[in-house]
């Protein structure tokens, strides 16, 4: 399948700076001036390819390690360092913390019970279909959530209301600190996609960024067509603990070197530079833009006002009405 | 005027509102079967709608309340028939999250979740402790949350038609015991605007709130306290989110002395609420402590006997007006 150079460079593009967002993060979560706690999601960057499939209009929700859908869907790293440092100008004045929002770019944020999320996409779904305007649902979710109820509900009824949705597992065999093998009897998540009539496909290499993407695509467009949705698992790894400041006792040093010679973002990089579409010059201009972004957005946070403290009863209810 | 029943004006609300605006849909389980349900569904809803917009479903209480937010925030406006409220347990995080999105965005692009949840009410059906549990403190608890408890056919109509078009999350308890209540309905549309109480019955001597079905049983006891001499008043504050405590204040400024009546807990009820907020603002004018009457914290029992035992009765709030005036 040919896809864009428009769109691989732009994944790269993204890459980059969720990367750089994410190790700026976790400096930051020593700092002891954030609001709230930094989930990194280092290692499993190979997901902001399925983001950047997505037009303005389509739905999404993420897990704990959300940066990549934020960035990738079109959100300014101002807004989102913002919110976790509790600044008035942070995405949701400070609220929220890193259940991010944005509803004008399908954003909703993210339901802190572990699965919420997954009757909130098929939701997004049925708005999806009755408007008829071939919108599409991209719900991430990781292999702890999936052993939650929640899961099944939305999953039966968004295949037979054959709803546009591509559920997305970002396995990465850790459900805090419990492994895969003790949270499943069975060993691909994408199994469970038979018992509702839907195709399920597990990419055994998560990290090789263009099968993510064709994928993804496949499905994505399979959900557009009205044909109904569809479960994709890849395999990857967290690089990080499960937030900063997990020692990460239950796991091997050895493992995670494993996992890091895998790096998404590494070998994407020398994919693209094999294609002829990226220079070390490319490279280079890319990291350095992406840390002055980063800086830039750090400054702005750190110069961002507090909100008010009668700023905390605001917005509770709508006033508004049809 | 018309008279209709108490469902029937329910389900004119569902279907104007449907043919009003594309946007609402209505789910739930069985909600096109005919002859299941105490409430019967308005015929042929599914032929004029379709399946888009009636989606009927199995035991799905989860996916009923969280689909349905999803859905309102991405811009629909669904009803959710939970058919009896106690089935909004399995959903309570769903529900009560629901209520927690816009804050929880900080009133982001103003998010709202516009979403409907009806529930009938199942106290006295013999349902026990599982389906006769009333949770309307559950709901009024904390914030997000709009709470409309309707008890005539006119207010149902005219409220539901209201929630429907909120921009927040609704919480819609009509009550199974009035759903076969027959009472005036005009052809012509109208809305009746949330926090906004009735007073049912004027009296002098004293106040009683009554929430849902409690209207009945308080409008009997009055009728029955009357050949006493006892000159009661009769409060239906409609929706409890938004609260017309101005309604009620006025009242017991006038009574000096309040009942309130509930089916829910006693603990931290409905109740307790009103007695504080009242005490608050008229500690002076009250001539007698304020009595509540609902459910001593117990599991309420299917035996007759036993669940009179453990829920109001018109007796006990004679009683609990009476000791305001001893």
């Amino acid at each position: 399948m040919g896809l864009s150079k428009d769109l691989l460079l732009r994944t790269y593009r993204d890459m980059v700076r969720t990367r750089t967002l994410d190790y700026q993060m976790i400096r930051n979560s020593r700092s002891g001036k954030m609001a709230t706690g930094w989930h990194s999601g280092l290692g499993e960057e190979s997901i902001v390819g399925p983001v950047a499939l997505l037009g303005k209009d389509d739905y999404v929700t993420y897990t704990h390690r959300g940066a990549y859908v934020w960035i990738a869907k079109g959100m300014s790293m101002k807004e989102i360092i913002a919110e976790f440092y509790g600044k008035a100008t942070g995405s949701a004045c400070g609220k929220g913390g890193s259940h991010i929002a944005k509803p004008s770019l399908g954003i909703f944020g993210r339901s802190g019970m572990q699965g919420g999320h997954f009757p909130l996409a098929a939701g997004m779904g049925i708005a999806a279909q009755m408007r008829g305007q071939g919108q599409a649902v991209l719900s991430f979710f990781g292999d702890g959530c999936a052993t939650r109820a929640p899961l099944h509900e939305a999953m039966n009824y968004a295949s037979i209301w054959k709803l546009p949705i591509l559920w997305f597992c970002e396995n990465n065999g850790q459900s805090m600190s419990v492994k895969l093998n003790k949270t499943w009897a069975i060993e691909d998540i994408s199994q469970i996609a038979k018992s509702y009539a839907m195709p399920g496909v597990t990419i055994e290499d998560g990290n090789d960024v263009i099968a993510v993407i064709e994928a993804a695509q496949e499905f994505l467009d399979r959900a557009r067509r009205g044909e109904g949705p569809g479960l994709l698992e890849i395999k990857t790894y967290r690089w990080r603990g499960h937030h900063e400041g997990d020692p990460m006792l239950y796991r091997t040093k050895e493992e995670t070197e494993e996992w890091m010679k895998k790096d998404p973002l590494k070998r994407f990089e020398q994919v693209l530079q094999s294609q002829g579409l990226l220079t070390q010059e490319d490279i280079q201009r890319t990291q350095t833009e992406a840390d002055t972004e980063v800086a830039e957005a750090q400054k702005f946070t750190e110069e961002s006002p507090d909100p008010l403290p009668e700023d905390a009863f605001n917005a509770i209810y709508a006033t508004s009405h049809s | 005027m018309r008279e209709i029943y108490l469902y029937e004006g329910m389900y004119e609300a569902i279907t104007e509102e449907m043919r009003r605006d594309e946007k609402v849909f209505l789910t739930g389980e069985s909600i096109t079967a005919e002859g299941i349900l105490p409430i019967r569904p308005p015929k042929g809803i599914m032929e004029e709608f379709g399946e888009n917009r009636v989606r009927e479903t199995g035991i799905i209480e989860q996916m009923l309340a969280a689909g349905s937010a999803g859905a309102a925030m991405a811009g629909m406006r669904p009803i959710v028939d939970f058919m009896q409220v106690d089935f909004m347990f399995p959903a309570w995080n769903e529900i009560v999250q629901s209520g927690l999105w816009r804050s929880g965005h900080g009133g982001a692009e103003n998010l709202s979740v516009p979403v409907v949840y009806i529930g009938g009410i199942m106290a006295y059906s013999g349902g026990g402790f599982s389906h006769a549990r009333v949770p309307i403190a559950n709901v009024w608890h904390g914030p997000g949350l709009k709470l409309v408890l309707p008890t005539t056919p006119y207010d149902t109509k005219g409220l539901l038609k209201t929630a429907v078009r909120d921009d927040n999350p609704v919480v819609f308890l009509p009550h199974r015991l009035q759903y076969r209540t027959k009472g005036p309905v005009p052809e012509e549309e109208y809305l009746i605007p949330f926090g906004e109480a009735k007073i049912r019955r004027e009296g002098k001597d004293v106040t009683i709130v009554a929430i849902s079905y409690m209207v009945d049983l308080s409008l009997e006891t009055a009728e029955a306290l009357e050949q006493e001499h006892i000159s009661t008043e009769v409060i239906d504050p409609r929706t409890l989110e938004p609260l017309d405590i101005d309604t009620i204040l006025a009242s017991v400024e006038k009574t000096g002395r309040l009942v309130v009546v509930d089916e829910d807990y006693i603990r931290c009820g409905v109740g307790a609420e009103i007695a504080f907020q009242v005490q608050e603002k008229l500690f002076k004018s009250l001539k007698a402590p304020v009595q509540r009457v609902g459910n001593p914290n117990t599991p309420v029992p299917v035996a007759r006997k036993l669940m009179e035992a453990v829920m109001p009765t018109k007796e006990k709030i004679a009683a609990a007006v009476k000791k305001t005036l001893a």
